[in-house]
């Protein structure tokens, strides 16, 4: 049975500007699992695109919040959840395909394929008018002398 | 996000510098579209050795770029892309549409041949 260590939430407006500062806080907190640089960048990466998505999908023509959490277990898991409270996801299905995007031509719709191959386990909420949370978790690998 | 480019004896080197993310592909785009202007007819190197961090808006911005430089009639590469970056093109499956080197190409021997010759005669 895991237990819970540590938690964190935090909660920012929907800049674009405001992705980079989602990378670093994750890093910052997940690095209390003593991470290696790769799992270090899996995590940045999952986090930058679920917050991409808040910005670009869930608040296209407006601003809101996004707010960013995340626990941290015992047997080295982290927890990670993105919620907004944008438009929502008429087809969750639909949107987890590759390629499958109802942004611009900059957007290569490849968010949750790559949330999916760099975290162990994804889950997507989502009601259209109401908002989406992504949930994402990956076990960190635990080195010698590590509990 | 640093953009800047240089003439090397390949083409066009356009480099990267920092992090690409949602945030920065507009500015990454704008770049390479005016870059890709400026020299037209040359061939295009986007030397992405410095970047320190990439998600899946670096796919669009190289997918576009290669389909702008080539629709262009101009030839277009990748060169030094970071690991952490070549898993995400790999991700998105993209390693086979666009060709990446691990580095710019150097002069074939030919062509130093043909220096050297030029040198000598003078």
């Amino acid at each position: 049975m895991r237990s819970e260590i540590n938690q964190m939430s935090i909660k920012f407006p929907s800049r674009s500007s405001n992705e980079a500062f989602a990378r670093q806080a994750i890093a910052a907190f997940a690095a209390q699992l003593d991470p290696t640089i790769d799992e270090i960048n899996d995590i940045k990466t999952a986090v930058s695109e679920a917050v991409t998505n808040c910005i670009v999908h869930a608040y296209r023509n407006e601003m809101g919040y996004i707010t960013l959490g995340a626990k941290l277990y015992d047997t080295g898991e982290i927890q990670i959840t993105v919620r907004d409270k944008g438009c929502g996801i008429p087809d969750v299905q639909q949107a987890r395909q590759p390629m499958f995007t109802t942004g611009d031509a900059g957007r290569s719709g490849m968010g949750f394929t790559i949330m999916e191959s760099f975290m162990d386990k994804l889950k997507v909420r989502s009601r259209e008018g109401i908002g989406t949370q992504v949930t994402m978790t990956k076990q960190i690998a635990l080195r010698f002398g590590q509990k | 996000m640093k953009c800047s480019h240089k003439r090397e004896d390949c083409g066009i080197v356009i480099r990267f510098c920092g992090e690409l993310g949602h945030h920065e592909a507009a500015q990454c785009v704008e770049y390479l579209e005016k870059t890709m202007i400026l020299y037209a007819n040359e061939p295009i190197y986007l030397d992405l050795s410095g970047l320190t961090f990439m998600d899946s808006s670096g796919i669009a911005v190289v997918l576009g770029a290669q389909r702008n430089i080539m629709g262009a009639g101009q030839s277009f590469c990748v060169v030094g892309t970071p690991p952490s970056a070549m898993r995400i093109f790999r991700a998105g499956g993209i390693q086979n549409r666009v060709q990446f080197l691990p580095k710019l190409p150097k002069k074939t021997e030919t062509e130093e041949d043909m220096i050297c010759a030029a040198k000598s005669t003078k």
